[in-house]
């Protein structure tokens, strides 16, 4: 290692105090966080092989530029081990990319959280969770590394709550927001090479997204029949424009729809064909401003712009009739999701 | 917010308006560029469910104080 | 436990002042550029502003331009052909 660490250090007694004065100056996410030395910091960059002042990312709309060595003591804070850093980093440079336009997902009162879709082998070597409580509590690595983006987001890009997070309800996913594709048992090509990735490259897919909403059906047999429950559900718009979404179709429903041999391409498809809205309907419930004129009842607008706007994961847990679908944020011209390549070693 | 700090960067004055309720995240943004005292106008916020009479009156309220700053500007 | 060391997590914005352009004596004759944010009624109220500016002190004209979207700043087109054709700008509103 050849720069210095630059940060300011301050002096604490011991392990409690640590903790407090984290919380004192702000700097956490409403948890504890993990005491960031410089020696847990320097594990962080040496397993990467970055120095410390190496720029990860450029905030252009914010006029920050984000370090190696930041990136490497919120990720400590959070909780990461050093083998997590790659998919930190790789997350990281995912919501700088202009394609996903930092400010607006990250500021606006919609409340946006950054929904992290992990691919490739380094979910089952991390120990990614992608079944059971698949977005709940209990797995470090989704844990960790979806809060150390989080704590990026608030200590070096500024994404404070009342400053420059302006969330009105906001959503328990911002604390962090981290799963896996089942690519073990799912029958579909993962998410990360319908994308552009090498199946064999592990990848991140960050998503500015709204709260999961479960979707529940215990009785169809059909692809079309678990499909057309999920479209009736999602239809109606989380936002005023039409932004990405994902599906995440878990256990049950993803071998129902399988067995019907339908691809993800299907999926997309018939959920594309399946949730517009008329522009009355919209007018009615003020989705859409303006008065309703008589060919407003017939004409229609799409939930997304393209089907291929729509994420499909497999993933969640065997048993039970549930899957999901998340709306994004705004309109996939203000927002689009991105899908990163990790890479274990920057150097 | 921004736009102002962006068309003055280009040789333009500017006038920034924002509702109320962003002011702080106005000034954040500000902090951020770089101009923590940047100066930018608020009007009550909010403006989407307003009445055309209702805007009317927001314009009236807030056009001297845009002039002021077009012609004073951050200085001023 | 003996005491330690903890590293800073945060960052703080580099000062990067602004030399601002003189600014006119009053608006009388000049072209006022009003930038609308796409949030609704944004477009509106900056008209009603613009139309007052030309109505009482003096504004020969107003032109309003749309952003792409509300989370980043004025794009490249609209800075071009504002630096050509206005002489101030007017930038908001809603939400």
């Amino acid at each position: 290692m050849t720069t210095q660490i630059t940060s300011q250090r301050y002096a604490v007694e011991d392990f409690h105090e640590a903790i407090e004065l984290c919380y004192q100056r702000g700097w956490t996410d409403g948890l504890p966080v993990v005491p960031p030395t410089e020696p847990a910091v320097r594990a962080m960059l040496d397993a990467v092989g970055l120095e410390p002042a190496a720029q990860v990312a450029f905030i252009t709309n914010r006029q920050v530029a984000i370090s190696a060595e930041k990136v490497a003591i919120n990720a400590v804070m959070a909780g990461c081990r050093p083998e997590h850093m790659p998919v930190v980093l790789a997350a990281v440079e995912g919501i700088s990319d202009p394609r996903w336009g930092y400010h607006g997902p990250a500021t606006s009162t919609a409340g946006a959280g950054v929904l992290m879709i992990v691919n490739g082998p380094i979910g089952r070597r991390l120990d990614f969770n992608c079944g059971d409580n698949l977005f709940g509590p209990g797995w470090r690595s989704n844990a960790t590394v979806g809060r150390a983006v989080r704590l990026v987001m608030r200590n070096v890009i500024g994404t404070i709550p009342g400053r420059l997070d302006r969330g009105t309800v906001g959503h328990p996913g911002k604390y962090t927001y981290v799963i896996a594709e089942n690519e073990a048992e799912s029958p579909w090509t993962p998410l990360h090479a319908e994308r552009g990735c090498r199946p064999e490259d592990s990848a991140v897919t960050v998503m500015a997204a709204l709260g999961p909403h479960q979707v529940y059906n215990q009785l169809s047999g059909t692809a079309e029949g678990v499909l057309g429950t999920m479209c009736d559900a999602m239809r109606y718009p989380g936002m005023a424009g039409q932004p990405n979404y994902c599906v995440v179709l878990a256990g049950e429903h993803m071998r129902t729809i399988a067995a019907d041999g339908w691809s993800k391409s299907d999926i997309r498809k018939y959920i594309f064909e399946h949730t517009t809205n008329t522009i009355a309907h919209l007018k009615r419930t003020a989705r859409l401003p303006g008065a309703i004129r008589p060919e407003d009842e017939t004409a229609t607008r799409p939930l997304v712009l393209t089907p291929d706007d729509i994420l499909v994961v497999a993933a969640g847990g065997r048993a039970g009739s549930f899957s999901c679908y998340i709306p994004g944020w705004a309109s996939r011209t203000s927002s689009q999701a991105v899908t990163t390549v990790i890479k274990e070693r920057r150097a | 917010m921004l736009d102002g700090i962006v068309f003055e960067k280009v040789g333009l004055p500017a006038a920034s308006i924002v509702t109320d309720v962003f002011e702080g995240t106005g000034h954040a943004m500000a902090q951020s560029w770089g101009v923590p005292e940047y100066r930018f106008l608020a009007l009550p916020h909010p403006i989407a469910n307003l009445t055309e009479a209702d805007l009317d009156a927001r314009a009236r309220a807030i056009a001297p104080e845009v002039v002021r700053l077009l012609l004073k500007g951050q200085e001023g | 436990m003996a005491s330690f060391e903890i590293l800073d997590p945060t960052v703080e914005p580099r000062r990067q002042p602004l030399t601002y352009v003189a600014r006119p004596d009053s608006l009388t004759g000049k072209r006022v550029g009003l930038v609308e944010n796409t949030k609704y009624n944004s477009d509106k109220l900056l008209q009603k502003i613009g139309d007052i500016l030309k109505q009482e002190y003096g504004a020969a004209e107003t032109r309003m331009w749309r952003k792409h979207n509300s989370g980043v700043p004025a794009h490249a087109e609209i800075i071009e052909e504002a630096k050509r054709t206005v002489d101030v700008v007017v930038a908001g509103i809603g939400d």
